[in-house]
């Protein structure tokens, strides 16, 4: 079970909601996860062209909702999207996100951690996407955030974990759920992370925008099951001279 | 009155003084959405408290796909 705050959830991976071709494909992927989570963004609601609700092909009811603060640029400007998000009566969780510039959409560190300890104080589930910054990891968990969020490399790039040495180091000294987010581009991503002991994985890109987004999104249930199991079974050490598996009797001929 | 809603000016008939009136308004009754009045995100039962001024400032926000 992950336990983040007040919440807990069976499955480790969290879901992302952006960028799929089509709703149903973007259905039956949500299904095949067996996720408990998705995310959403906010958007201002276009009033010439009000139009469907872009999730209402998504059972909600059935999932927690973790909403973000995309398109905010400072801290103030997360903490109105938490608190809009919050409005709606349906979820107190929320994924600080305040993005920098292009072409890295890396965090801006200040304004994260001063927006996490605003919206911690007003009682919401906070969880901060940050760098894979050991220090950045210290200082939110120091403030009371209820799980870590590093990246594991920029969001959509799919490069996958770009410093294992750094995300390895914020696990090990996290007392708080580390949830490795953005970066992730194929299974075996992933199982990587939860094999170091990261407590879940949340993506997107890398299910929406696979060639069969249903079967990959399966594909990142079984690597997160696999990798955490690794990690409960206790990995060997590495080391750099063989140790046979087998007896080694001399059968020459003498 | 005037009211500048997500960023634009909206010349409303006076008759239009609550956050249901505008909703109803914009055909937004049975539409998901989430409403901020000059800076304070309002839950559903402050949207029934609030007595629309010329010069508001509204956001209306809807969830949306995203990572």
């Amino acid at each position: 079970m992950l336990h983040i705050g007040n919440y807990s959830f069976e499955s480790r991976l969290l879901l992302g909601t952006g960028k799929y071709e089509d709703a149903q494909t973007q259905r039956e992927a949500v299904i095949a996860s067996k996720t408990n989570v998705l995310t959403f963004a906010l958007s201002r609601i276009d009033l010439d062209n009000i139009g469907p609700d872009p999730i209402e092909h998504l059972p909600r009811e059935e999932f927690t909702l973790l909403p973000n603060t995309a398109g905010a640029k400072t801290a103030d400007e997360a903490v109105r999207l938490a608190r809009l998000a919050r409005s709606s009566g349906i979820c107190d969780m929320i994924k600080v996100e305040v993005i920098g510039d292009p072409p890295t959409l890396l965090p801006n560190p200040v304004e994260t951690l001063k927006a996490t300890e605003i919206l911690l104080n007003e009682g919401f589930t906070v969880l901060p996407y940050l760098s894979d910054d050991p220090m950045l990891a210290k200082e939110a968990e120091a403030l009371g955030a209820h799980a870590i969020m590093p990246g594991a490399s920029p969001i959509g790039s799919g490069l996958g974990i770009v410093n294992p040495y750094n995300l390895q180091l914020i696990i090990e000294q996290s007392k708080v759920p580390v949830i490795v987010d953005a970066g992730i581009g194929a299974p075996h991503d992933a199982c990587e992370a939860m094999q170091y002991g990261a407590d879940g994985i949340l993506l997107n890109s890398a299910v929406a925008k696979a060639t069969d987004p249903v079967k990959m999104a399966n594909a990142m249930r079984l690597a997160i099951l696999a990798g955490r199991e690794g990690y409960e079974a206790g990995r060997i050490p590495k080391s750099n001279v063989a140790t046979a598996s087998s007896p080694q009797e001399n059968w020459a001929n003498s | 009155m005037n009211i500048i809603i997500n960023q634009k000016n909206h010349n409303l008939p006076d008759s239009i003084s609550s956050i249901q009136e505008l909703r109803r308004h914009f055909n937004l009754l049975a539409t998901n959405v989430m409403i901020e009045h000059n800076g304070v995100a309002l839950t559903a039962d402050q949207q029934g408290q609030i007595q629309l001024e010329s010069g508001d400032k509204i956001e209306i926000v809807r969830f949306v796909g995203g990572g």
